[in-house]
């Protein structure tokens, strides 16, 4: 052997190779704990892709700032926003940004939604915040909103943090325990990831449940729905489950993944997501029991619960209320075809609207359809039945906290179809109307569903007429109410106590399908 | 690594800063090729999940690795040899030419200036039918250094015979110890001769070669990218092969062999017949695959030369595929008794022959294959590939300082589409034994 194995060479070369053997598996080390279970090439391409996005953001986003701020001082609009408090909040939910998909919208899509609202004056608040506002009365700037994201997917971090971080935005994600908690999976975040997230300042955690992201069969039939929402069928009795037994499961499930989720991030866990957005209104059977049900043990756990709000459901805001605590709270959901200035409308248009407010229905002010589909064209809110539908209805967003007030409908009938003036309207259970019919004219209220007639008259002469525009007026102050349509007026004293305030809207009715068509002119509504 | 002494062009070349900065700088540049290599073992731990998929591609991945990583530790350990004062054999520098007008002048004037004694010096140019004026600068140089050695030789023919036939006079007319074979376009250093010499005092050693770099190493591109592949070849691979005392070829551009060991197998070589046809070229490789048979071939880092190398494509690839050839042939001739050997060095020749004669194949799946039927790009394969050569390319600028190398690097690795299919290709042409262009 021509070699020296001299005492210097050998010690070098143990070095060298002790300390390459030890950067490699400690590479590997610090990618678990990170990054968790995928494989370093994803680790690392997920965080390169990362960077890749802080830096492009922060180019982009500062160079039209610097844009922006040279024009400013001549227009003063960055001055105008959030001089007012907030009377009511949005709360958005996505899923995962990247490929488009039914819960997946792209990257460039998000980030061009939320710069738009950003630049619209709107700003992101904490878990916190939202629960004081709603519960304490702490009070928040006009335009804030709450952002969340659902089931702690890594593509509801990666392309998502590069732009809260660069608009100073802050988020919420609902994590599933089960499957995040230690090395996470190719899809969902890791303990590691989400420590990170935790620490950067700009995210907060809840619980999107511990097992029951999932499905399970809910009769002998098959028939598949959410394992939450729903009481399922055990197959190997041959019953659905109990009320009890389904009591408990739910408690269980809601416990364990607040638990699991505290022990782990050691940090309070008082929020919840409701797997799918279900909690039972969607459910096979027992619906409102099943309701009730997963709505109490929920709130004897959480502080609040989020869920998904559809159309027609109500107001696209989140209202305060002074006589009960807010607990089910609604969020907005985006969709892939939603444009930024859509959303941008969407939120702009569920903002507390003031009094007096009138709308000659040149523009779309936020009326959305709570029956059927009301269609706002040509000045013209028309409100026309489907063909296996009686009737439409349709309410104005963004009046849900008007208390005392005169409401005047300018509208064409064109059906004769007899028709109901909404006011202090809560939801789709808990409203007051005046009822104009053919023959009759009626003051009435609905709480908790149950429709109640306080007053009426009965004249064979009202009759809608169908050639020429009419105004109708209805009055809520207090607990009166008064409804005026031509020369008869209905009044009473006695509106339900707990129809203090609510918002405006109209519905259209006749006893045979596709038949009721209604147009509204222009509505105009002063504070009394 | 080695203490490897940087010839005259190189430190006149290095950029003038204070040692300590400089010192910091190189401190630098290892700190990037050990780097380089944590990146590669971080590859190779990616890629370990595959490795059962396919076991023949994941052998040849990692063997491939081994190997390369393997000759950097070996080439650590290579054994630096003390000159000893009391052994001082005569020497016979032997030249064979043609027309190299040129350069000739130089390379034999560089044998007057060698730190050696006069007397104990020879020179035999033999001028091999050339056709412009090598003769006429051969005599006018032999007649300027007459007086500073013991003797020179000027053989004259009028036909070409080939530059075997050139070296085996050489040989025949030597009348000393250790024969020094330099190509008429190198240039030795003048301590080149001693530092060969002095491995011959082991009675084992049949050949050394020297340590020999691109003279034109600044022209172009394509030079430069040779001086990468030359300074590697010799002070990492001929340098862990040396280990072993098995060097497979020491070069015709600058290797000394003991005379002793060369006349009994001499004119075997000079009518060396493969597949029925005279070798005509790789006669530096064969004689010291007869050497190797029965004694040892070391490398000398400290013997250097330069040698001038093809400046444009055409004649480069050319080279490079008579080099194949030869490389073929006397592959197979040496695997014949290789695994007699120390058994390191027979399980790295043994193992270099199946990665050489694999990594076409492999490239052609890896570069078109897997990207036609999975539509991927070879990201992977891509970039290991280039971190080697980078590897390469950092130990080259650690050794010899700020030069050409990143653009040689990626140079070379746009090339290997190239050269890669050289060997499959002399090993299909490999009875056809013309020169073709020089």
């Amino acid at each position: 052997m021509y070699a020296t194995f001299d005492y210097k060479k050998i010690t070098t070369v143990a070095v060298i190779t002790l300390l390459l053997a030890g950067s490699v598996y400690g590479t590997f080390g610090y990618k678990e704990s990170r990054f968790g279970s995928v494989s370093l090439t994803d680790a690392l391409g997920n965080w390169a892709g990362q960077q890749v996005l802080y830096l492009s953001y922060a180019l982009k986003r500062g160079g039209s700032n610097l844009f922006a701020s040279a024009f400013s001082s001549l227009d003063g609009t960055a001055e105008t926003y959030s001089s007012r408090t907030a009377r009511a909040l949005p709360v958005l939910v996505y899923h995962s940004i990247g490929q488009e998909g039914e819960y997946s919208i792209s990257e460039d899509q998000f980030a061009a939604q939320m710069e738009a609202l950003y630049d619209a004056g709107w700003r992101t608040i904490t878990l916190g915040q939202f629960e004081a506002f709603m519960n304490q009365g702490q009070p928040l700037p006009e335009r804030s909103f709450l952002l969340t994201f659902d089931d702690g997917a890594k593509e509801s971090y990666y392309p998502v943090d590069p732009v809260l971080s660069v608009l100073g935005y802050n988020a919420v994600s609902f994590i599933l325990p089960k499957y995040s908690i230690g090395g996470g999976t190719h899809y969902y975040l890791s303990s590691g990831e989400i420590e990170a997230m935790l620490e950067s300042g700009r995210w907060e955690i809840g619980s999107h449940g511990q097992d029951s992201h999932e499905f399970a069969a809910l009769d002998e039939t098959g028939v598949q729905g959410a394992k939450l929402a729903n009481r399922i069928w055990l197959n190997e009795e041959g019953r659905i489950e109990t009320k009890e037994e389904f009591g408990n499961r739910v408690r269980n499930d809601l416990e364990t993944s607040k638990h699991n989720l505290k022990n782990e991030f050691n940090s309070e866990i008082d929020f919840f997501a409701f797997p799918f957005g279900e909690f039972g209104q969607l459910s096979h059977d027992f619906t409102e029991a099943v309701r009730n049900d997963i709505e109490d043990i929920t709130r004897s756990i959480y502080k609040m619960a989020f869920y998904q709000t559809w159309e027609g459901e109500g107001f696209s805001f989140n209202y305060p209320r002074s006589d009960k605590a807010a607990f089910m709270i609604k969020r907005v959901e985006p969709k892939p075809s939603t444009t930024p200035e859509e959303l941008v409308q969407k939120l702009e248009n569920g903002l507390p609207k003031d009094l007096p407010y009138s709308d000659d229905i040149s523009v779309d002010k936020g009326w959305f359809s709570t029956w059927g589909k009301a269609n706002l064209s040509d000045d013209v809110l028309k409100m026309k039945a489907k063909e296996n539908e009686t009737g439409v209805a349709a309410v104005l967003d963004g009046s849900g906290d008007w208390q005392n007030y005169r409401i005047q409908m300018t509208i064409q009938s064109n059906s004769n179809s007899g028709f109901v003036v909404l006011v202090r309207y809560q939801d789709n259970q808990n409203f007051a109307g005046c009822n104009f019919g053919n023959g009759f004219i009626h003051a009435e209220d609905t709480v908790d569903g149950n429709r109640r007639v306080i007053n009426g008259v009965r004249d064979p002469a009202i009759l809608i007429p169908t050639d020429q525009t009419l105004t109708v007026e209805a009055i809520v102050n207090g607990r009166n109410i008064e409804c005026r349509l031509l020369d008869y007026t209905v009044g009473t004293e006695f509106l339900d106590e707990a129809l203090t305030d609510g918002g405006v809207g109209i519905k259209v009715w006749d006893e045979t399908v596709g038949v009721a068509d209604l147009d509204v002119l222009q509505v105009s509504v002063e504070s009394l | 690594m080695n203490k490897l002494s940087r010839s005259i062009s190189d430190i006149t070349s290095t950029q003038s800063v204070g040692p300590a900065l400089s010192a910091f700088r190189d401190l630098g540049i290892w700190f990037v090729f050990f780097l380089v290599i944590y990146v590669i073992l971080l590859l190779k731990a990616i890629t370990y999940d595959t490795f059962y998929n396919d076991l023949f591609f994941g052998f040849y991945s990692l063997l491939v690795t081994t190997y390369i990583l393997s000759r950097f530790l070996l080439a650590y350990f290579h054994k630096p040899v003390v000159i000893d004062p009391t052994y001082e054999p005569t020497i016979s520098f032997v030249v064979p030419a043609k027309n190299e007008e040129d350069n000739i002048g130089e390379t034999i004037r560089r044998f007057a200036e060698v730190d050696y004694p006069k007397e104990k010096i020879e020179v035999i140019l033999i001028n091999d039918g050339s056709t412009d004026n090598t003769l006429i600068e051969m005599q006018k140089i032999a007649d300027e250094i007459s007086d500073k050695v013991k003797r020179v030789e000027v053989v004259h023919w009028e036909v070409n015979r080939g530059k075997r036939h050139g070296m085996h006079e050489g040989v025949i007319r030597s009348t000393h110890d250790v024969i020094i074979f330099v190509d008429s376009d190198s240039f030795i250093e003048s301590d080149c001769a001693r530092h060969l010499v002095k491995f011959f005092a082991d009675p084992e050693i049949g050949a050394v070669s020297g340590h020999t770099d691109v003279y034109n190493r600044d022209t172009n591109l394509l030079t430069a990218m040779q001086g990468v592949r030359y300074y590697i070849a010799f002070s990492v691979y001929k340098a862990a092969e040396s280990i072993f005392g098995s060097v497979t070829c020491c070069p015709g551009c600058c290797s000394a062999y003991r005379r002793e060991y060369l006349l009994p197998i001499i004119d075997d070589w000079l009518h060396q017949t493969f597949l029925g046809g005279e070798c005509t070229f790789g006669d530096d490789r064969s004689l010291t695959n007869f050497i190797i048979r029965q004694y040892r071939a070391c490398y000398s880092y400290e013997a250097r030369a330069h040698t001038v190398v093809p400046d444009n494509f055409r004649t480069y690839l050319r080279q490079q595929q008579r080099w194949k050839k030869s490389w073929v042939r006397e592959t197979f001739i040496a695997s014949m008794f290789m695994w007699k050997k120390n058994p390191l060095a027979a399980f790295s020749f043994y193992a270099y022959v199946f990665l050489a004669f694999l990594s076409p194949i492999v490239f052609f799946r890896a570069v078109i294959w897997y990207p036609i039927t999975s539509g991927n790009i070879p990201v992977i394969y891509m970039v290991g590939l280039f971190l080697m050569l980078l590897l390469h390319g950092l130990f080259y600028r650690a050794q010899v300082g700020p030069r050409a190398w990143f653009l040689a690097i990626i140079s070379f690795w746009f090339n290997t589409v190239i050269l890669i299919w050289q060997l499959p290709w002399a090993v299909a042409t490999i009875k056809d034994s013309r020169w073709g262009t020089r």
